[in-house]
């Protein structure tokens, strides 16, 4: 079934779509300069920010492709989301009070701003925009993919087009996007967010709850998956459903590699009281864990359907959350849901084009000593072309929403998470660690992915990984040994000279 | 000027090494294609971001609460007990008997490295923040060091 033979789903959808460009039309009035477009004029409070980085981390990626993922590796595939019970607390105690605290003391924007100044080094600034611009095309290429699927499974338009069905459903996705990004920044960005991220918590919890009635309750699930030959007794299983290492390499990469999502860090520098820091950890802790509800539920609901013959096999894994919503919830909820998936895609996009179009006209410029003078016209201009980079990446790409994803946060992690979540905390790292650690992560992790996916050239050597090892993980873990390595043993303990202000951020 | 603050005590070299030793073990146990390599990715996979947010919260020469130690020790042996209770259970079909409708393994994975850690670590945060996170008289001190600073190089730029 698709929507078309449901009008209510796709009045729904089309109802969200038509709200999200009238939020980018109030946001452009509001929009008067450089610092409303990039941090919302640093005036948010904890509850909007909190919720808006739960919808901008906890996107497409989770609520499309975390069903699809489960579907293809079973239970292990949570193991993204399980080290979201650290993350909040660590991003707040590690970076959040100081990166908001940069951001009291000096004119901060961006993460290579923050870097900037941590470092005091162009050199340095440059590599972490080159970093979030490489990151950025895959992120934002892995929420287009799921704008695409979505459009696709919502509108039919696979039986339609044929081929031709998601670019085109992407492009369209992609120009609703660019409309209300490129009028309106970061404040149609941050209070689109909110609002998207609440109707993803309301989706999250109605999904959950009939994703366990259309599967008969956890038992009837269990029963029904371990008992099929498609998904065997270890699909439940969360160290032998996939290789150990892929489980323990996800938890480490989302654990840790937190500390150099972009997306997230950005959101630190628009609080508009740095006391309400305070109460981060339990509004973003609490809002994501809520919505790993349809992940569990959807992810296991589906499986057990198929298993019962109840569902045909999937062709495409990451069909399995919009199949399911259009299949087994009631017109209303589903129209909802698909709106608040609509919702995650475009808020983590949202972002995402407005960091990369900082990195571009902003910190690349004034990394080479020559800033540019309309900083927020070229924004604007910059949002398409990363949004154009990122559409033919996805749709080259040609695999599972979860992965690209994986690939673009493990590219933010590898290169950022060494640098700033611990040249923050730890004084002695010097610019050329920072620096080497940046390249080293954003390199290793862009030639390992490379080396892992390419079939062109069979010639070319095979990765001497482990069995299951993703990528992300060896790149995240060099960069990171790469700048201790440095620190300890580099310059006998000798610090760089930073700004006083700085210093006393550091210090506090 | 302001007076310039004394300089603080510098982050645990312990935690800094356990970060240290735990990025190199990762490394030896994505490329070594060896069981006991899985010992050592869980170790450092959950001792890491355990020494990570307590270096944070003991940052500025703030030393670690004892609220904060308890709880951080909590959420490490949690996620220890949990990982060797996984990788135990890899061994058994079906992950186990049923706990709830769910095999046993998947209800430890959620119960112990999601939702007790997090409600630990969470309720570890909000409740000292004024200890480890950002007193009033830290975020007044830090303003009006940065006015200062501002005032001075306005001067400067008259002159």
């Amino acid at each position: 079934m698709n929507a078309l033979a449901s009008p209510t789903v796709a009045a729904l959808a089309l109802a969200y779509l038509v709200l999200t460009l009238a939020i980018g039309t109030w946001a452009a009035k509001r929009t008067r300069n450089a610092k409303d477009f990039f941090i919302a004029g640093q005036g948010i409070g904890v509850v909007v920010m909190g919720v808006a980085t739960m919808s901008a981390s906890f996107s497409g990626f989770i609520f499309l492709g975390g069903p699809g993922l489960m579907y293809r590796m079973g239970i292990a595939s949570l193991f993204i989301s399980m080290s979201l019970s650290f993350t909040a607390a660590l991003l707040c105690w590690a970076v959040g009070r100081r990166l908001r605290l940069l951001a009291e003391v000096r004119e901060i924007y961006t993460v290579p701003d923050a870097v900037y100044h941590r470092y005091r080094s162009r050199r340095v600034q440059g590599l972490a925009a080159v970093a979030v611009v490489v990151g950025t095309v895959g992120y934002l290429g892995a929420q287009l993919l799921a704008l695409g699927r979505l459009v696709e499974a919502v509108f039919g338009t696979r039986e339609m087009l044929g081929e031709w069905s998601l670019p085109i459903a992407m492009a369209v996705g992609s120009v609703v996007l660019l409309a209300y990004a490129v009028a309106g920044g970061m404040v149609a960005g941050v209070y689109t967010d909110f609002v998207q991220g609440v109707l993803m918590l309301g989706a999250a919890v109605a999904v959950f709850g009939y994703a366990l009635r259309s599967g008969g309750g956890f038992s009837a699930m269990t029963e029904s998956i371990t008992g099929s030959d498609l998904f065997g007794p270890d699909f439940l299983n969360p160290l032998a459903s996939a290789p150990v290492l892929t489980a323990l390499g996800f938890f480490f990469v989302f654990g840790i590699g937190t500390l150099g999502q972009p997306h997230m860090l950005h959101k630190f520098y628009m609080l508009k009281d740095p006391r309400q820091l305070r109460w981060l950890p339990l509004i973003l802790g609490g809002s994501q864990s809520v919505c790993v509800l349809l992940w569990l539920g959807v992810g296991l609901a589906v499986p057990a359907l198929v298993a019962r013959g109840e569902l045909a096999p999937l062709a495409t894994p990451d069909d399995a959350a919009p199949l399911f919503l259009l299949d087994y919830t009631p017109e209303i909820l589903a129209g909802v849901v698909v709106a608040g998936i609509l919702a995650a895609v475009m808020s983590t996009a949202d972002s995402f084009v407005n960091i990369a179009s900082a990195a571009l006209v902003r910190d690349l410029p004034r990394a080479f000593g020559r800033p540019l003078k309309r900083e927020l016209f070229w924004g604007r201009w910059a949002t398409g072309i990363v949004a154009l980079a990122a559409g033919v990446l996805a749709y080259a790409y040609d695999d599972l929403i979860a992965l690209l994803g994986t690939f673009a946060f493990g590219t933010f992690a590898a290169a950022l998470a060494p640098a700033l979540g611990l040249g923050l905390l730890w004084r002695r790292v010097t610019a050329r660690a920072a620096g080497v650690s940046i390249a080293v992560g954003t390199i290793l992790n862009l030639t390992l992915e490379l080396l892992a996916r390419q079939s062109f050239f069979p010639s070319w050597p095979k990765l001497p990984l482990a069995a299951g090892v993703p990528p992300t993980a060896v790149s995240l873990a060099a960069s990171l040994a790469i700048l201790c390595l440095m620190t300890w043993w580099g310059r006998d303990g000798a610090e760089e000279e930073l700004d006083p202000a700085v210093e006393r951020v550091l210090e506090s | 000027m302001p007076e310039a603050s004394p300089p603080s005590r510098g982050p645990s070299k312990f935690l800094l090494a356990i970060l240290t030793l735990g990025s190199l073990a990762v490394v030896v146990a994505c490329l070594w294609d060896h069981p006991l390599g899985r010992w050592l990715f869980a170790a450092a996979a959950v001792t890491m971001p355990v020494a990570w947010m307590a270096l944070g919260a003991g940052s500025g020469g703030r030393g670690i609460s004892k609220r904060v130690a308890w709880s951080l020790g909590m959420v490490l042996g949690l996620y220890a007990a949990t990982f060797a209770g996984l990788l135990w259970l890899a061994g058994v079909e079906g992950g186990g008997p049923r706990v709830g409708g769910l095999p046993v393994a998947t209800v430890w994975m959620l119960l112990g490295l999601w939702i007790v850690p997090l409600a630990i670590s969470t309720w570890a945060f909000v409740t000292t923040f004024d200890r480890h996170g950002l007193s009033p008289e830290e975020l007044a001190a830090l303003r009006s060091s940065a006015a200062e600073d501002e005032k001075v190089s306005s001067q400067e730029a008259a002159r």
